[in-house]
């Protein structure tokens, strides 16, 4: 387990979670077995989510953004990037979409671990975000059996 | 009850539409919508534009029936509730949606026993007769429904690696 710096006192491993709304966020909380004992945070584009997570869990709100918009994008990659600076995980994961990937964007660019499980719900090819987190995703996974290559995206199951 | 729901992002005129014309024929029936920013909201049932989880969740615990989008959010709800789900797949070209990937989305899905997939709106109503009258089938569909373990076990492996 992490240790804090000498000090003796033994700090829980931090995870931060990132996605938009609705069924990137339902898959997102399903990979939470997978961190168990870990301290986890999470950053989602849809505010009421807040409500929705365990007591000792953290939460913060990501404005919402479309890749036609690129100011809202650029105030999104923004905050994501203040909230992977203020909780300080050691792994980043995201399901998508835009939020996500600045995730693994930033998540890089501060060297910590970054997971990116491409949603379910892209059966015939990886979504557009999937795709252009390649680059900065250290695990880079498909949930279908018939997109994963040789040079990635893996497969190791599904959410469900 | 059936719960007609859009999911969270975009409005979903034509699966709304369609259902309302079938409540239109149905004064019996108990519909409840949340349809987003639907240009023409449904006159034939209530209906609210976003919920909050805790009501989305209460509208699926309390529903017979799901008459949705192909979105992963709806339909992994109603697997984990276990309910019968009638799926319209957005489509990119009516700009429902960024692409065509529900369309994807409702072929794999459409397999399992607690889900039909209609491919045009107007199949909509006889779709959903058949449905409740066969709701008793739906009940017994036997779909898997677990976490992956092989995936969490590969996430948890990179992660403390």
């Amino acid at each position: 387990m992490a240790n804090g710096l000498g000090s003796g006192v033994t700090h829980k491993r931090r995870v931060l979670f990132v996605s938009s709304s609705g069924g990137h966020w339902v898959q997102l909380r399903r990979l939470r077995p997978a961190f168990d004992g870990w301290t986890r945070d999470y950053a989602c584009t849809n505010k009421g989510y807040r409500s929705t997570i365990d007591p000792e869990e953290r939460f913060f709100g990501v404005p919402e953004a479309s890749r036609w918009n690129k100011l809202r994008l650029v105030y999104q990659a923004l905050t994501v990037l203040w909230v992977v600076l203020r909780t300080r995980p050691e792994v980043v994961v995201s399901t998508g979409a835009s939020p996500g990937f600045f995730a693994m964007l930033f998540g890089r660019v501060l060297r910590k671990k970054t997971i990116w499980v491409d949603s379910i719900a892209n059966v015939d090819e990886l979504s557009l975000s999937g795709r252009q987190a390649r680059r900065f995703a250290d695990l880079w996974l498909t949930q279908w059996e018939h997109l994963a290559q040789p040079d990635g995206p893996k497969y190791f199951g599904a959410v469900l | 009850m059936i719960f007609v729901t859009v999911g969270s992002q975009l409005p979903f005129d034509r699966l709304v539409n369609a259902v309302d014309a079938w409540a239109a024929e149905r004064a019996d029936a108990a519909l409840f919508g949340q349809v987003g920013d639907t240009v023409d909201p449904p006159v034939n049932f209530e209906s609210v534009s976003t919920m909050s989880p805790e009501e989305y969740q209460r509208c699926f615990a309390k529903a017979d029936l799901i008459v949705g989008h192909a979105g992963m959010g709806t339909i992994i709800a109603a697997l984990e509730f276990r309910k019968p789900l009638l799926m319209l797949p957005r489509l990119g070209s009516l700009k429902e949606s960024r692409n065509d990937n529900q369309v994807g989305t409702a072929r794999h899905f459409g397999k399992f026993g607690l889900f039909e997939v209609v491919e045009t709106a107007s199949d909509i109503p006889e779709r959903i007769d058949f449905m409740i009258a066969n709701l008793a089938r739906y009940r017994s569909a036997t779909d898997a429904f677990a976490v992956g373990d092989s995936l969490i076990e590969a996430i948890r492996e990179f992660a403390n690696a």
